[in-house]
């Protein structure tokens, strides 16, 4: 079992750290500036942003260091090694779990210098880029060309190419073309000894397992990634756009099921639960709409994408909806980021958790009312609201995008937290035991750590010696996905 | 002067992302901290205690560009680039301004300028005048003044050729953006008043503006400071008062070789809809052809430096934001660089490094002169 890493910031071994620091990346790029370290002692998760609102410093950085290439990178790694120094990879700090909190203090190894685009390859239709290039400048380089990574997250303004792979996100075309999970072919990374390695430069192969997967999701705590190459494609010629709106949820999630099993590959579906419907809907897209609103998107070729739709309503009318033409699922397309900005984002002082899962088909409805009761039943007192829309399907289950809201939680902040645990606590149960998952792509961070032995069971340790047989001094991103210090 | 209360926008933009991308000094400090969120969320741990006002804070403070990138990229319109100035005056009434933005201040209040004063070209060259063709007003500023007296005397030359004798404004007198971006807004507001009894004395009812900088300050800066302009008085950016005289015959513009020039869109740009548009217009006409086009254009151009005071409080900064546009115009394999705001090409050229820098106003007078074809279409 490794030591606890190195906590303090005052002690000669530290100033030892930073000498070496800036002797790798150069002065300039290593900070232990007041400003710096508090605005890096907080990602997007609402733990430590609540703490910072009621006055409370979270955990911070030691310091902030900003490598400018693989080989720098290593070298850091390295030196945290000899110090047992604490590494948080940082892309875009847009993570919601706490994956990128400091919450041993430690290097914070902010990775945006790591800002080229490698190459666009427009005949295989690929793209490799540097794991701190932001995912919308990407896009933007990508259009000038006429090709896109369809790959968009609401977080794509500032989440990263390597935050994209390490936290396995998904955005609002995933199910069309994939998660980042799927588009990714290959990536450079560093391991914790230093050691800059690159998996194969394809996903398909039958030479051996896959070892590009032991980092996608890792979050940071088996490694860096520095770079990404993705499969990319062409802009659509044409998207149709549909809006149909269900009496109730569970015709609704029917239809969701029967055009996915039927193969017609719709880039968005996006069903509203009849609470998001009357509440999120109508605030951002201003329409007071009664019942579960379902938004279709198929793109490509204009002809098959109108066939598809074709298809698709048939079996929206078969099962009851009302067709509400293209224009509000237009509108839902043009103003699809909206809800992330404030005022329409959720924000402190309310209390609020995505406690998004994925099951299969058959287990969903079952799963969503389980976890509404869990919330809405469990935490009545604090007169908690649950609102879900279903997002991302596959050919075989769907995603529930579930949140919870309270409006007026405890004023003390460690009152506050501990029911923010137990509130995640018990949505995340509730999804296992309905045959889900703790996270479908918001990750698992320091919010979920506890529960993964829990998800996992007897696989678990075999997960946890790997991550101790590449981090045997356990200095990448400690405290994180449930692995043991 | 009341500071306005932008606490709900340093409380709601300190957690948002969404324009941190566009932010040009994040671009190239990668810091988290010099970005909108963090400016943010500094703000907002100094009004709860976290954190007090002190040299560090407040030069972090000081190195937002106020380039108003973050609102322009905004949907919901956050005012985050005012809140940020609002904190810099909030700072600045506290007495914990840095040492830099006191000499401005000192600067602005003993001469009305930071620079140098009585540059020869001035009085004798632009004498306030009326009007021969309207009353028009070309707003010159004692920085556009200092940093480039070609670019003004190039403007003068062609409001002349177009049949215009303009009234010259505030040759010795800065204009109001910089004080209002460093927080100085007594100061801000005293110029401003000094500037609206300028344009009454001279009776013009129309100004054009050279640089970006001072149409966002009469547009914008002006009624934040409750200074109102003279009343039905319109402001325009050269470019666009150009443009309509091209496009009304009364300047007409021989053709000019010039391949493989790169348009930067001026400092400030994004905070106005229509910013560009016309500058390329005129390289087109010119030239034949539209100007090659940078990354980063239109609502999301990244200013070159000239901006938030820069020059005198972050002046490194200043110099890797002009070094990241240069770059990024050699990326493109720019054989130039030509722009329509004469701060933003006396900045650039400080650090082009042998890749040429043009004032599309220079550029247009000098073809007149070597053409000899300027003139009223009667």
């Amino acid at each position: 079992m490794p030591e606890l890493p190195l906590q303090s910031n005052s002690s000669l071994a530290f100033e030892m750290v930073l000498t070496e620091l800036a002797d790798t990346v150069g002065e300039c790029n290593v900070s232990t500036r007041p400003s710096d370290k508090l605005v890096y002692s907080t990602d997007w998760s609402w733990m430590p942003q609540m703490w910072l609102d009621k006055a409370m410093p979270p955990p911070s950085p030691d310091c902030i260091v900003r490598p400018g290439s693989p080989q720098e990178v290593a070298q850091v790694l390295q030196i945290a090694n000899v110090y047992r120094m604490p590494v948080v990879p940082w892309g875009g700090g847009s993570g919601t779990q706490g994956g990128a909190a400091p919450i041993f203090g430690g290097i914070l190894m902010d990775l945006k210098r790591l800002d080229k685009i490698v190459d666009i390859n427009e005949y295989s239709l690929t793209v490799s880029a540097q794991a701190g290039v932001i995912g919308a400048v990407l896009e933007m380089a990508l259009n000038e060309r006429g090709l896109t990574l369809p790959h968009y997250p609401s977080s794509a303004n500032a989440a990263t190419v390597g935050g994209y792979v390490a936290a396995r996100g998904s955005g609002v075309v995933s199910t069309k073309y994939g998660k980042a999970e799927d588009l990714v072919l290959s990536i450079q990374a560093v391991l914790p000894d230093g050691t800059i390695m690159r998996t194969p430069p394809v996903p398909s192969h039958a030479s051996g397992p896959m070892l590009m997967n032991l980092f996608i999701g890792s979050e940071g705590t088996m490694g860096v990634i520095t770079e990404a190459t993705f499969q990319i494609e062409r802009l659509p010629e044409a998207r149709v756009f549909r809006a149909v709106l269900f009496d109730d949820l569970h015709n609704a999630l029917d239809a969701g099921r029967e055009i996915m099993l039927a193969r017609l590959q719709p880039a968005v579906l996006r069903l509203y639960d009849e609470a998001s419907t009357r509440s999120l809907v109508k605030r951002v897209l201003n329409l007071e709409l009664d019942g579960a609103y379902l938004i279709m998107v198929f793109d490509g070729f204009p002809e098959i994408a109108e066939a598809q739709l074709a298809r698709a309503m048939s079996i929206c009318e078969r099962l009851g909806a009302r067709d509400l033409g293209p224009e509000s699922a237009e509108h839902w397309w043009e103003h699809r980021y909206d809800f992330y900005y404030p005022p329409f984002s959720l924000s402190l002082p309310q209390m609020y958790g995505t406690i998004e899962t994925v099951c299969r088909y058959d287990n969903i409805e079952r799963l969503y009312r389980a976890k509404k009761a869990a919330i809405e039943g469990g935490f009545a007192d604090w007169g908690a609201r649950y609102i879900a829309h279903f997002s991302h399907w596959f050919p075989w289950g769907v995603m529930v995008y579930d949140r919870f809201i309270i409006d007026e939680p405890p004023f003390d902040p460690q009152e506050a937290l501990q029911l923010h645990n137990r509130i995640w606590t018990a949505a995340a149960r509730t999804s296992l035991a309905n045959g889900g998952m703790l996270n479908e792509h918001h990750g698992i961070g320091f919010k979920l750590g506890r529960l993964m032995r829990e998800q996992y069971g007897p696989a678990w340790p075999a997960l946890d010696a790997i991550k101790h047989t590449l981090d045997p001094k356990g200095v990448m991103n400690p405290g994180k996905m449930g692995f043991s210090l | 002067m009341q500071i306005p209360d932008y606490t709900e926008i340093y409380n709601g933009d300190r957690y948002c992302l969404m324009c941190r991308h566009v932010c040009p000094v994040e671009r190239v400090t990668k810091n988290e901290a010099t970005s909108p969120h963090g400016w943010a969320l500094l703000v907002a741990s100094v009004q709860r205690g976290l954190v007090d006002w002190n040299a560090e804070t407040v030069d972090t403070l000081y190195k937002c560009a106020d380039c108003g990138l973050c609102r322009a990229n905004c949907v919901t319109d956050r005012p985050l680039p005012a809140a940020i100035v609002a904190a810099r005056a909030s700072v600045v009434q506290g007495g914990a301004m840095p040492e830099s933005v006191v000499q401005v201040d000192k600067l602005l209040l003993e001469h009305g300028t930071p620079y140098p004063v009585s540059t020869p070209q001035q009085g004798a060259t632009y004498p306030v005048s009326t009007t021969k063709m309207g009353s028009i007003g070309l707003y010159v500023g004692a920085a556009t003044a200092y940093k480039s007296p070609a670019g003004v005397e190039a403007s003068h030359r062609l409001m002349q050729l177009a049949g215009y004798e303009p009234t010259a404004l505030d040759i010795d007198r800065s204009g109001v953006y910089l004080p209002y971006t460093l927080g100085l807004w007594d100061t801000a507001r005293m110029l401003a008043e000094e500037t609206v009894r300028a344009i009454k004395d001279a009776g013009v009812s129309e100004v054009i503006t050279l640089s970006n900088e001072d149409t966002h300050a009469f547009l914008h800066i002006y009624p934040q400071l409750g200074v109102a302009l003279p009343e039905g008085l319109t402001v325009r950016q050269f470019s666009e008062w150009l443009w309509e005289m091209v496009e009304a015959g009364k300047l007409r513009l021989r053709p000019l070789e010039l391949e493989g020039a790169v348009y930067h869109d001026a400092c400030h740009t994004p905070r106005s809809p229509e910013g560009g548009i016309a500058a390329r217009k005129l390289v087109k006409a010119l030239t034949g052809h539209a100007p090659g086009e940078m990354f980063w254009r239109g609502r999301q151009a990244a200013p070159c430096g000239a901006v938030g005071g820069f020059e005198f409080t972050q002046p490194a900064l200043a110099e890797a934001l002009s070094r990241a546009r240069v770059q990024e115009a050699r990326q493109l394999g720019a054989t130039a660089i030509i722009t329509d705001d004469p701060q933003c090409a006396s900045q650039l050229s400080l650090f082009a490094e042998g890749l040429p820098v043009i004032n599309l106003v220079n550029l247009l007078a000098e073809q007149a002169e070597a053409a000899d074809v300027w003139g009223l279409d009667t």
